[in-house]
Parts: C-alpha cells; sequence; structure tokens
C-alpha cells in the first residue's frame, strides 16, 4: 500500500480521535484496575455465547431477507423499495425499549438468553438484509447472470461463488452484530435476568453504584480487547470489486426472505399502533400534552440539527477515512475497538468542554460520532475499503497522489455508501436519549423529552411524540442516503 | 430530487436549527449569574416542578434560578464534579453516605428549624420529599399482596415487575427490603422462591413501569404509594392502588444539600428555605407525585386520599451497603 506521510498522519489523528474518550477518563482518573474475578469469568462467557449465538442468528435471518428485499427491487417500483426499506430499519429508529414493550406485549415467552439473542436477531436482522442485498447487488450481477445462463441452481452457485466472494462482507457484519450485541446494555437487562449481565452493565454498575472509575475503565478495555479478538479470528479475507448495480443478481432472490424483515417492524408498529390508540382516546389531549409541547419547536430543532449534523460528520469521517486509507495495527484497531460506553463517552466530553448551551448540541453531536463511526467501519467500510484496495494500488503505482486517486477512483465508489450510513447514523441520533441525558443540562431533543416523559408515568405522551420521532429520523435518513445515491451515481458517470 | 438539493436542505435545515436555538438562547437569557441547581432529568423538564419551582421563588425573592440536569440520578454526585452548582436536588437516603463521603457540605441546620419532621433532616442533607415504596396494581386485576410472604402466592406467577437493585433505586430499595427484614441467607431463599412470580427484572423504574401499564403487560410493579395519584388526576382512571404491607414498608426520600465550594450559598439557602415552604411543598408533590415533607400540603388533594402506610425501619442497613458488591454477585447468580 502506497502512502503518503499525510495520509498517514490523518490515520493517525483519526485513531486518536477514536481513542480520546477512553484517554480523556484515564488522565482525569488516572487509574485502570484490570483485575480479574470469577463474576467476570462467568460474565464473559455468558455475554461471548449470548454474541456469539446473536450474531448467527442474525447473520442468517438478515441474508435470508436480503434475498427477500433483492426480489422485491427487481419487482417493483423505487418507491415501494424504499418504502419497504423504511420498514425494515424502524426497529433501529426509536429507542429500544419501544421494541422491548411491544415484545413483551405479544411474545411475553421471549426471556433469558434466548429473549436476549430473539430481540438482538430482531433489532438487526433487518439491517444485515439491507446491507447484504446491496453488497450482493454490487458484487454478484455479472456473475450470477453468467451462473444462471449456464444453467447453475441456486444453492451451487450461493456455495461455489456467492458465499466466497462475499465473505468478507459477511465477515464485516458477523463482526457489527457480534460487538453490538456483545455491548448491549438495555436489552440483557430488560429481558435476560440477572445472570445474562454483559460488561457494559457492568461498567454502569461500577460508574453508578459504586463509583469506582478505575474498574469501569479495566472493564471498558476488556470490552475493547474481547471484540478486538473476535475480528482478529475472522481475519482479513479478499473482497472481492464492487460495481454499480444496474440491475439485481440473478439466482439471488428469494420472496419468502421478506417475511423474516418484516416480522420485527410489524411487531414494533402494532406495540406502537396499540399505544398511541390507547394515549389518543385515554389523554384528554389538550391539557394532558399542553405541558409537553410547550418547547416543541425547539426540540423539534434540536433533533433535527443533532440528527442532520452526526449524519453529516460521519459522511465527512468516513470519507478521510477512506483517503488516509488506515492499514496494518492501525485497521486492526478501528476493526477491533469498540466504543467505552455512552456513560464514559459522555463524562469525557463533559471533561473536555465545561461550558453550556449551544456547546451542548455540539457535545453530543461528537459523542455520537464517536460511538458510532467503529460500528459504521466494522459494518460496512472496511470491506468496502477492501474491494477496492487493488484499483486504489494500480491508481499509485500509475503515478497518481492521494488526493486524485481519492478524487477520481475512491470517492465515486464510496459516496453512496458513505451517505448511507450518515443517514443510520443520523436515525440513530434522533433517537438517542442516554448520551444526551449526560451531556446535556436539559432536555434538548425530541428523543430526551420521551424518556423524561416516560421517567415521570407519562407513557401515552411518549408513545404519541415518539411518532414524530420517528418521521424525522426516517426523513433524515432518506434525505442522506438519498443524496448520497444521486452523488454516487453523478460521480460514476462522469468516471465513464 | 438531486443530491445538491439534498444536501442544501441538510445544510438549511442545520443553519435554522443553528439559529433558532441562539435566539432562544438570547431571549431566554437572564441578566446576571443565576442561582444553579442540579438535578434529575424529569425534575426540571417542562411538566416536572422544577419551572415552576423557578418561577414562584423569583417572584418571592427576585432571585433567578437555572435548573441544570444531571440525566439519571445516579449520576448526580458524578457530574456534580463536573457541572458546579450551588443547590443539589435528588439523592436517597442509600446514597448519602456515598455523598458525604464524596465532598464537603454546608451545615443547613439553621434553614426552616422545627418545620420538618426530624427524621427527614440531619446537619447537611434535608429532605424536600417523599414516598413509601410498595406495590402498585389495578383493581379487579389481582388480589393485592399483603406482606413479603404472600408476594409468593401462586395468584402472582409471572406478574410482577421488579427493579435490578444494581441499576435501580427503588430496586435496591426492594433487595435491601427483602434481606434486611429476612436477613441475608433466608432473603436469597425467598428470592429463589419469588422467582416464579416474577415477569421481569428491568433496568429501571421506568422500564418495569412501563411493562406495568402496557396491554398485556405485568399486574403488580414495585413502585410509590403516590404512582396511582398520577393516574387518578391525569388519566381519570381510578382503578389504579397501592397495596398495604401489614409488616411496613420502604420509603424513598429526596434530600436535598449545598455544597461547600457554592458561589450563591446565601441565595441557595433561601432556595431551600423555600423549598420547605407550603407553596413549594404544593408544587412538588402535584408535579412530582410525591409526599410533602409538610403533612399540613396534602389536605383536600388526591394525596390526603393515600392510606397512612407503616413504614419500617431499617435493621442492619449499614451492614447490607458495605457488603453491596458480594450481595450484587448472589443476585446474579440467582438468574432472576
Amino acid at each position: 500500500m502506497f502512502k503518503s506521510i499525510g495520509q498517514s498522519t490523518l490515520s493517525l489523528a483519526l485513531l486518536t480521535l477514536l481513542l480520546l474518550p477512553l484517554i480523556i477518563v484515564f488522565i482525569h482518573f488516572r487509574q485502570i484496575d484490570l483485575s480479574w474475578s470469577s463474576e467476570l469469568s462467568s460474565v464473559l462467557l455468558v455475554n461471548s455465547a449470548q454474541a456469539l449465538a446473536s450474531a448467527t442468528a442474525s447473520l442468517v435471518l438478515g441474508a435470508v431477507g436480503g434475498a427477500g428485499l433483492l426480489w422485491l427491487q427487481a419487482r417493483s417500483s423505487r418507491l415501494v423499495v424504499r418504502i419497504f426499506e423504511f420498514f425494515v430499519l424502524l426497529p433501529n429508529a426509536v429507542p429500544v425499549l419501544f421494541l422491548l414493550l411491544s415484545v413483551e406485549q405479544f411474545i411475553p415467552q421471549a426471556r433469558g438468553l434466548g429473549g436476549i439473542v430473539f430481540v438482538h436477531v430482531l433489532l438487526n436482522a433487518g439491517l444485515v438484509a439491507l446491507s447484504f442485498a446491496r453488497a450482493t447487488s454490487e458484487k454478484l450481477v455479472t456473475l450470477s447472470e453468467v451462473a444462471w445462463q449456464g444453467g447453475a441452481k441456486p444453492l451451487r452457485f450461493w456455495l461455489k461463488i456467492g458465499i466466497p466472494l462475499l465473505r468478507r462482507d459477511l465477515g464485516s457484519l458477523f463482526a457489527f452484530v457480534f460487538a453490538l450485541s456483545f455491548c448491549s446494555f438495555a436489552v440483557p437487562l430488560a429481558i435476560g435476568g440477572s445472570r445474562a449481565t454483559t460488561l457494559e452493565v457492568l461498567i454502569y454498575q461500577k460508574i453508578r453504584i459504586s463509583a469506582d472509575w478505575s474498574q469501569a475503565l479495566g472493564l471498558s478495555l476488556m470490552q475493547v480487547i474481547v471484540i478486538a479478538l473476535i475480528v482478529s479470528l475472522l481475519g482479513r479475507q479478499k473482497s472481492a470489486p464492487r460495481a454499480a448495480a444496474t440491475s439485481v443478481p440473478r439466482l439471488c432472490s428469494f420472496p419468502l426472505g421478506n417475511i423474516i424483515t418484516l416480522i420485527a417492524p410489524l411487531l414494533l408498529l402494532a406495540g406502537l399502533v396499540r399505544a398511541a390508540l390507547t394515549a389518543f382516546s385515554a389523554v384528554s389531549a389538550a391539557s394532558a400534552f399542553a405541558d409537553v409541547l410547550g418547547n416543541f419547536s425547539e426540540l423539534l430543532a434540536g433533533s433535527v440539527f443533532i440528527g442532520v449534523s452526526t449524519g453529516l460528520l460521519i459522511v465527512f469521517f468516513l470519507l478521510v477515512l477512506s483517503y488516509a486509507q488506515p492499514s496494518g495495527w492501525q485497521r486492526k484497531l478501528w476493526l477491533g475497538f469498540s466504543s467505552p460506553s455512552s456513560v464514559l463517552v459522555g463524562f469525557s466530553l463533559l471533561i473536555l468542554f465545561r461550558s453550556y448551551g449551544l456547546m451542548t448540541y455540539f457535545k453530543i453531536i461528537l459523542g455520537l460520532v464517536a460511538i458510532q463511526i467503529s460500528v459504521f467501519y466494522r459494518y460496512e467500510w472496511d470491506a468496502l475499503l477492501g474491494s477496492i484496495e487493488g484499483q486504489v494500488t494500480t491508481a499509485r503505482i500509475l503515478g497518481a497522489g492521494p488526493w486524485l486517486t481519492f478524487r477520481r477512483v475512491i470517492f465515486p465508489q464510496v459516496a453512496r455508501s458513505a451517505f448511507f450510513l450518515g443517514g443510520l447514523a443520523s436515525l440513530w441520533a434522533w433517537g438517542d436519549f442516554s448520551l444526551s441525558a449526560v451531556v446535556a443540562e436539559r432536555n434538548l431533543s425530541l428523543a430526551m423529552q420521551v424518556r423524561a416523559l416516560m421517567d415521570s408515568y407519562r407513557f401515552r405522551q411518549a408513545n404519541v411524540l415518539s411518532i414524530a420521532m420517528i418521521c424525522g429520523g426516517m426523513a433524515t435518513f432518506f434525505l442522506l442516503s438519498g443524496a448520497g445515491y444521486v452523488l454516487g451515481a453523478k460521480s460514476e458517470t462522469k468516471l465513464r | 430530487m438531486s443530491a445538491k438539493a439534498s444536501l442544501s436542505i441538510a445544510v438549511v435545515a442545520i443553519t435554522i436549527s443553528a439559529l433558532y436555538f441562539s435566539f432562544n438562547k438570547l431571549r431566554n437569557s437572564s441578566p446576571g449569574n443565576p442561582l444553579r441547581v442540579l438535578s434529575y432529568g424529569s425534575f426540571s423538564s417542562s411538566w416536572g416542578p422544577g419551572p415552576e419551582l423557578a418561577e414562584a421563588f423569583r417572584s418571592e425573592s427576585g432571585i433567578d434560578v437555572q435548573f441544570y440536569s444531571a440525566g439519571d440520578a445516579g449520576l448526580i454526585l458524578k457530574k456534580l464534579d463536573l457541572m458546579p452548582a450551588d443547590v443539589v436536588l435528588g439523592f436517597d437516603e442509600l446514597q448519602l453516605p456515598e455523598a458525604r463521603a464524596a465532598r464537603p457540605w454546608q451545615n443547613i441546620e439553621r434553614i426552616a428549624p422545627g418545620r420538618v419532621n426530624a427524621r427527614f433532616r440531619d446537619p447537611q442533607f434535608v429532605a424536600f420529599d417523599w414516598a413509601p415504596l410498595t406495590f402498585v396494581f389495578r383493581n379487579a386485576e389481582i388480589a393485592p399482596p399483603t406482606s413479603l410472604e404472600d408476594l409468593l402466592d401462586a395468584r402472582f406467577r409471572g406478574q410482577i415487575a421488579l427493579e435490578d437493585p444494581r441499576t435501580s433505586a427503588p430496586g435496591l430499595q426492594f433487595f435491601l427490603w427483602v434481606l434486611d427484614d429476612l436477613g441475608i441467607d433466608e432473603g436469597f431463599r425467598y428470592f429463589v422462591k419469588l422467582k416464579s412470580n416474577i415477569r421481569s427484572v428491568a433496568s429501571g423504574w421506568t422500564e418495569a413501569y412501563g411493562s406495568f401499564t402496557s396491554k398485556g403487560g405485568a399486574l403488580l410493579v414495585f413502585s410509590y404509594q403516590t404512582s396511582p395519584v398520577y393516574h387518578w388526576v391525569s388519566e381519570h382512571d381510578l382503578r389504579y392502588r397501592a397495596a398495604e404491607f401489614s409488616d411496613g414498608h420502604p420509603a424513598q426520600i429526596e434530600y436535598a444539600a449545598i455544597p461547600r465550594d457554592c458561589v450563591k450559598c446565601i441565595e441557595g439557602e433561601k432556595f431551600l428555605d423555600f423549598l420547605l415552604s407550603p407553596r413549594a411543598q404544593k408544587i412538588l408533590m402535584t408535579k412530582n407525585f410525591m409526599m410533602p415533607v409538610l403533612d399540613s400540603v396534602r389536605s383536600g388533594t388526591e394525596f390526603a386520599k393515600l392510606p397512612e402506610l407503616k413504614l419500617r425501619a431499617w435493621k442492619n442497613l449499614p451492614e447490607l451497603l458495605a457488603k453491596r458488591g458480594e450481595l450484587f454477585s448472589r443476585w446474579r447468580e440467582l438468574g432472576m
């Protein structure tokens, strides 16, 4: 890999930014406790088994769901596909509490370790399906056409061609869901029972109950190490080159796959609609909503600002990453790093910036970016950069500088994904209340208001307000991912 | 829509929001430095007691109050290190030992002497509201429990929503209640027997109460005796009731204090004095849905309809708190 001094410096700077929350908290508290205990062993064991099962099930079901999405893409207009994608992403757009309440209403048996895996699959299978469908469209179009004309059966095509070519994408998706499930907080606590503790819960416990920051830091570090180990086990597979998806690949679609991706959003919607109907009918509208909606415009503006800025900043950092091209140990660190818990990130920002007011919004945005950027790198970015690595090397051998290579080779191929991930980041930012609650001095967004309403009995008002939050989050997601789609297509056209 | 248009919309959205905040900040900024009060999130929300208390205090004393949210009540102490305040509201009695150890506090004995029951104050901390903890249920859905022993009855099978003691203040209260009442070993045997009656052990009060209020959810939740009043007043739903245990209940008492490094210490004392006035107590009661520390304030309100619950005294609280880590490990092993 040819890298200029500028690229190497940038790469190092980005890595420092990634590690900054941990560094700040460490400098502030100056202690780190890495002592081992029997409790830690059992937490690691149960947690790893849970994450492994969640990642495997999400990957398998997500792939089937992705095949369903490809079937739909081949037969429906873009609008229908977009609406379908909206539903698939719905579980990611709302605080996880809403999904948990829906699960409890309709599937109360979902408890214990099995329950956690079930909810993690509900949360992640749709996202995996979307990513799987995109990778398949971009990498298997030509080969599937050839295989189809040669009379290959779908199973044989997948075993011989599909899976080997998508190995790195599948590995990234597995690592992505594994890390999310391993660091899961709300789900294990809500339905897992006391034994299904995760490291994240232990960290929270150490901070909140025993105020033991040194142990919290030690546990955070352990979390990073475990995920890094898993990711390194996956190794670096060669990735197939991507191409613009001009048509839906043959032999890759499976109509019944759509049932899988629709289960979670339908479950969530059923719970939300049921709750909202009760809310509208039971709450005497004017009086119950007067206090809540008093500062609605400010909260809405806050959500828009946080959502859009987080999305755009993620796009920016992903593009800078694709310019800097982290490699070797830096790449491994990016892949293996799991951001510390939102409480730790929040406190690191409070330590760094003591002022309030407008600055608080920037702290929330920075914190969300710090939490999400490594997730997105693992989710898709690494596989994407790997797929164009050969082209980048060729361009550099032919004498192109890093900037020209970025502009003419990298950007056209990554813009679409960058904006898609930026859209996802903004969707999650709309629903964030945990980091915001640590950083902010008052409620600044709809998600914070929804949480505060639930904290004070007002579940019905929270349900109604969450509808506005979902719509806003989805609008921002489609705005950014739409921009990426058009931008990517234009850049590719220019190249041709 | 073109990429340029999409990005333009995004940039315009950011600009408009930023201008909105700047304008709002200018409009809301008060002259001089206000009294800084740190509390938990829902306290300072628009429907919480914070804004009305600030307005009432300003009208009485001319002093501006700025509420700051610490988010979760459990993070107040940690946030105080980074967010200096003149007054802190929201510690419960289980947090007091930690608060005392963490930093020095002003002596506030001279504030409102004799106005508040002695059990609600010590030299550095004074309670501003409280509520007994018990199980809340809906009439006609289930016969309420009358004791810890009764909670083991088969009619509660899979119907109880509890909070995790490791992450929730009410959860910790229930956990310590059982261990204090029955002893540590017998208490854990009790939890094993209770397991089949538990529907969920949630991370916090919000999740547990959400399970209780959602259709098809739990029929019994560990909450405050005052919780039904919210449903009576705001939803006109009179089915909500609080269970009465013959052996008594623990109580959650919320305390206020002034950090020794306060800047507006005199104003802080005035604010605490105001908090213990009938006017402020009424605001706290009706907005926070907790009992006032001045009994007289309850008369003529829905809170007066709540039965007087017998309160239990802790037998071994310091010992239990000291062994917290070990007890939590045993709790985890229960697999609740």
